[in-house]
């Protein structure tokens, strides 16, 4: 079989940086079958066929998941309980999940995914997930992903907002050979809002390539990413985060954060941010720190008592914590702690 | 008020006046092996230049074009003519140039800046230096500066020459490298011994004057150990209605503990191709300071890269590009961090106004043995109107976690209370707007010799007139 | 008994520069002292070099605590032997709340688990002292604080980790007057143990009105210009520095 191109940087740059899009090999994807479960307010039907939306992997992985079954969860009115979304990945097969999350004008939903497989083993596969906010409506999605040392997962993402509506993404990547996350949100609608954060612990040959971008359609709309990780032993990471403000998109603002702990002397961080801009009354802004803690923060806090080896182990938690802190469902977080450690103990008073 | 007729004052078709060409003198348009041929025999090329020029050229056909950045589709090569044969041979004293060229350079205030505030100076109009000339006391201490061409056949920096010349940007390195390696003409030879200081800066003028015509200058530096140069380059051309190209290429050789300050104010007619390649190696505990100001070309590719390769080694760059009506400019900075403790500091403004684009877009590489190094990238740009665009392409590559990385970008307009603050103190609205703009670009302005700043500043000033709708 | 901390004829300094020229300092268990001079003396430069500090380097010179030298350890080692140093610009540390920090610096001090809800008790008892709303304990620490209550985290720290010697740098500096008697309460608290040994770097006298102090030393252009009891202090205060940066 082909390569596919996923995750192409929406305005391409030197060849030789390597940073252009990603390939993986194309492949024949079957649909698996998550156990959703939903609280009350919250309806959840089998759909199919093209979801005819644009997503961060991109067109030529949407074109080989299309004939497969959706799985659409839609709210009619706010329900706080959040969705939750088991999907097992089993070993070999290349499998696939797709996900639409919808919720009507005013109306609220909260769903998450948990995209998880055995710790050695390996595979292929796909999740996609749209989003479709109606005006003034919320949509929170959480995805805790930890997958084999030895699968290549693709987490793809396409959302699209109405008039004053809020998409939050919250994603953990724990764990996994060769993760692919790719998100669109196209920010249609007079207000409207995305907030995506990221948190990630690469270890061992991991590595994870993001693609996002957020399309300023609407006047007034605004969008906050943040991505905040660590890079240990022998692993790689490429973020490319694009805020495009397209022309007629008056009042908007962009903001783009990244924060990462490089670990090792072997490691690969590659980032590239992009702000691209057609119109006159905007603001963005994009900041990148990347390497080892500074030393007047490291001596502040061996000031304290606190070893090297601690205050580094400390920070890389620090990273996901601050990431934890955008979600409130218990499940998901003890589901976190399990894989990170701790937690438990400070449960409570 | 006094403001205001200043800003009248100004002409703006200052770099617009031009000199009729004798056709005789152009080569045939278009790129052929006989063309390359023809331009080495005219030059007398030593053997291995021949065989460069033409080795260049089989490079050049097989290397595909760009496919990123802005388009280049409106450069038709067939039409570009390559060589332009020149009417004087190369003078020391500017009583000897043609009094057409000579003419040029004085409305350009060359040899004003020559008396008042330069050690030496070039000047090349069309393919080949007219003037080259550099004050007794700094040749007395070994300073060499003189034209590409005659160094090559002077015995003394023949070698050096060979040994330097197309090796920091080998023809191999993209499509208009190769043109440049089998078509180059011109440009300048600067050799600053060990140890020796200028405090006055050498400046080479590149004009190009003919119509549909390429200019390939050549630029080779090298500062050995522990001394220190300021270069300044400038460029202009008159506006003709069809595309002309510019691919030239600097190479600095910056060697240990010496700094090379390179300093370019820019401003081809709007009609350019800007292919231009620059690029420094920069030795341990040594620095490259690149300050660079775009303000001409109808489309620019312009990325001086830094090559840390010695212990300690820095590169700073500092640069503004302003993007005006029918212009697209991609301009920023390469870095690439080789050598441990080494430091690089990016800054810049790019201005996007009346359907203008400019793109910066750069990249710091960080390998693997660069521990202990660091790198702050600082880009700003302002939008003046919603028929402009503005897009910012950084793109970074750690391999050590020994290293600290900074980058900040922002994207912004004039804020309007700005604007009313210095109306209310009487300025007219189109006067506030240059003011604020001259301010967003002084981190360049800063960095220059204070006649180029207010060049620069008038630059801008011709630029923002007539903004207000 | 020997001293709790002795510096001999440091001299320290940043690159080429020299800041400390041979500084000499003996303190006993249970002293207070106080160290006073001009801006740019070189306060700050001997706390941060008793603390271990990598901006600065020691040339020659060393210090001993508890009859040890620790004039090459590092900061954390330094730590765990009770010295303390408040910071007058504490860093932001964004993902880490007080709360967590303490414990983490508390468990590695101690090399023992300490359970939650006791931690926890302790915490609030010394929060009620400084005055401190306990929602401070569970933002990220320094990210946000004022001036003033980053200057109370500092010495909730100092009070929570309970060093044999602290070096307070400037804590009273920029605080109005409610935070500067919180702060002096705060480290009266502090010199209650009689064991408790402190070095005070300040301008003001304010917060040494209800502290005792045993010593006092004049520290000018990197040396010591002058070293009396506390009365120096109210001296200083009436004269100010003049006679030492003057009479050259």
């Amino acid at each position: 079989m082909e390569n596919i191109k996923i995750n192409k940087l929406p305005a391409p740059t030197y060849r030789h940086l390597k940073m252009n899009f990603a390939e993986v090999a194309e492949a024949d994807y079957s649909a698996i079958e998550p156990e959703i479960e939903v609280p009350e307010g919250i309806s959840l039907e089998k759909t199919g066929g093209a979801l005819d939306i644009e997503t961060g992997c991109g067109e030529e992985i949407t074109a080989l998941l299309d004939k497969l079954g959706v799985y659409t969860l839609s709210a009619a009115k706010a329900v706080s309980e959040p969705a939750r979304a088991e999907i097992k990945l089993k070993e070999g097969e290349a499998q696939a999940v797709r996900i639409e999350l919808k919720a009507a004008a005013g109306a609220e939903l909260t769903a998450v995914e948990f995209i998880e497989s055995d710790e050695n083993s390996s595979g292929r596969a796909a999740v996609q997930t749209v989003m479709r906010a109606a005006e003034g409506a919320k949509l929170h999605l959480i995805q805790i992903i930890r997958v084999g040392s030895g699968f290549e997962l693709i987490n793809d993402i396409g959302a699209d907002e109405g008039d004053r509506a809020y998409i939050e993404i919250t994603q953990l990547y724990l764990g996994g050979g060769r993760v692919y996350g790719g998100l669109t949100d196209k920010l249609g609608g007079y207000m409207s809002e995305l907030r995506n954060d990221i948190g990630y612990l690469l270890k061992n040959e991991e590595k994870l390539d993001i693609n996002i971008l957020a399309s300023h359609m609407g006047k007034k709309s605004n969008c906050e990413i943040n991505a905040r990780g660590v890079l240990s032993d022998r692993s790689s990471k490429i973020f490319r985060g694009t805020i495009d403000f397209i022309n007629g998109a008056s009042g908007s603002k962009g903001a783009e954060n990244e924060e990462v702990l490089l670990m090792n002397e072997e490691v690969v961080n590659k980032t590239v941010p992009l702000i691209l801009c057609a119109e006159e009354d905007v603001e963005g802004s994009h900041g990148a720190s990347i390497g080892r803690l500074n030393e007047e923060f490291i001596f502040y806090m061996m000031s304290r008592g606190l070893s090297l080896e601690r205050i580094y182990e400390i920070m890389a938690n620090a990273k996901i914590e601050t990431v934890m802190r955008r979600i409130d469902d218990k499940a998901a977080l003890d589901r976190i702690y399990g894989y990170i450690g701790g937690g438990s103990e400070d449960d409570g008073e | 008020m006094k403001e205001k007729t200043q800003v009248d004052d100004i002409n703006s078709s200052l770099y617009d006046f031009r000199y009729e060409e004798d056709e005789s003198d152009m080569f045939e348009s278009g790129i052929t092996p006989q063309i390359i041929e023809e331009i080495s025999q005219e030059k007398g090329d030593p053997e291995w230049m021949k065989e460069f020029r033409l080795k260049s050229l089989e490079i050049y056909n097989k290397t595909p074009m760009v496919d990123w950045g802005p388009s280049i589709e409106g450069l038709d090569m067939s039409n570009i003519v390559t060589y332009i044969r020149p009417k004087t041979r190369m003078q020391t004293d500017w009583n000897d140039v043609p009094d057409d060229i000579k003419d040029t350079f004085e409305r350009l205030g060359i040899p004003q800046a020559e008396r008042e505030s330069l050690a030496g100076v070039g000047a090349q109009y069309d393919s080949e230096l007219v003037y080259h000339n550099v004050r007794e006391e700094v040749a007395a201490q070994g300073v060499v500066y003189t034209d590409l061409e005659s160094a090559m056949h002077d015995k003394r920096y023949a070698d050096m020459i060979k040994e330097h010349f197309m090796k920091l940007v080998p023809p191999t390195d993209h499509k208009f490298a190769a043109l440049h390696g089998a078509v180059w003409s011109g440009g300048s030879f600067v050799y600053v011994p060990k140890g020796v200081h200028l405090d006055i800066p050498l400046q080479s003028y590149f004009r190009l004057n003919a119509k549909g015509a390429g200019q390939f200058e050549h630029t080779l530096i090298i500062v050995d150990e522990g001394a220190y140069l300021h270069f300044i380059e400038g460029c202009s051309a008159p506006k003709y209605y069809v595309a002309s190209l510019h691919a030239g290429c600097v190479e600095l050789y910056v060697r240990k503990n010496a700094t090379l300050r390179y300093s370019t104010i820019e401003n081809w007619s709007k009609n350019m191709y800007n292919l231009n390649t620059k690029r420094a190696i920069v030795e341990e505990g040594a620095k490259v300071e690149w300050v660079s100001g775009s303000f001409g070309s109808h489309v620019s590719y312009l990325y001086p890269m830094s090559i840390l390769h010695g212990r300690g080694a820095r590169a700073e760059f500092t640069g503004i590009t302003f993007a005006g009506e029918g212009q697209n400019l991609d301009t920023g900075a390469k870095i690439v961090h080789a050598a441990p403790d080494t430091s690089s500091y990016m800054n810049t403004r790019s201005i996007s106004k009346s359907g203008g684009i400019s793109t910066f877009r750069s990249s710091v590489q960080v390998n693997k043995n660069a521990h202990g190094s660091k790198s702050s990238v600082s880009c700003e740009s302002l939008m003046l109107d919603s028929e402009s665009r503005s897009d910012t392409i950084p793109a970074m590559d750690i391999r050590t976690s020994q290293a600290d990385i900074g980058h900040e970008a922002k994207i912004g307009r004039i804020s309007d209370e700005a604007v009313f603050y210095l109306m209310s103190r009487g300025m007219t609205e189109e006067n506030a707007k240059a003011l604020i703009v001259s301010g967003f670009a002084d981190n360049v302005s800063k960095e220059l010799p204070l006649e180029y700043a207010v060049e620069m500043n008038n630059l801008i000033r011709i630029e923002m007139k007539g903004s207000i709708g | 008994m020997s001293d709790l901390l002795e510096i001999k004829e440091l001299h320290a300094g940043v690159e080429d520069k020299e800041l400390l020229h041979g500084v000499s300092l003996k303190i006993a268990a249970g002293e207070t002292h106080v160290l006073m001079g001009p801006n740019g003396a070189g306060k700050s430069t001997l706390g941060y070099t008793i603390m271990g500090s990598p901006e600065y380097e020691v040339t020659s010179g060393s210090v001993f605590f508890n009859g040890e030298d620790i004039t090459g350890e590092s900061p954390d080692k330094r730590a765990k032997r009770g010295i303390f140093l408040s910071f007058q610009n504490p860093i932001e540390i964004p993902g880490i709340t007080l709360s967590n920090f303490l414990r983490n610096a508390l468990e590695q001090k101690t090399g023992e688990r300490i359970r939650l809800w006791d931690f926890k008790k302790k915490l609030r008892a010394v929060m009620d002292v400084l005055q401190m709303d306990y929602s401070y304990a569970d933002r990220d620490l320094n990210v946000g604080f004022s001036g003033g209550e980053k200057k109370k985290a500092e010495i909730l720290q100092l009070l929570m980790l309970k060093p044999r010697l602290a070096i307070l740098d400037e804590t009273d500096s920029g605080l109005d007057v409610d935070a500067v008697k919180t702060v002096s309460k705060g480290v009266y608290e502090f010199q209650k143990d009689p064991d408790s040994s402190l070095i005070i770097i300040t301008h003001n006298t304010k917060i040494l009105e209800a502290l005792k102090v045993d010593k006092t030393h004049v520290l000018v252009s990197g040396a010591i210009a002058e070293e009396g009891g506390a009365e120096l202090v109210d001296e200083i205060n009436q004269n100010g520095f003049e006679k030492y940066t003057s009479a050259e």
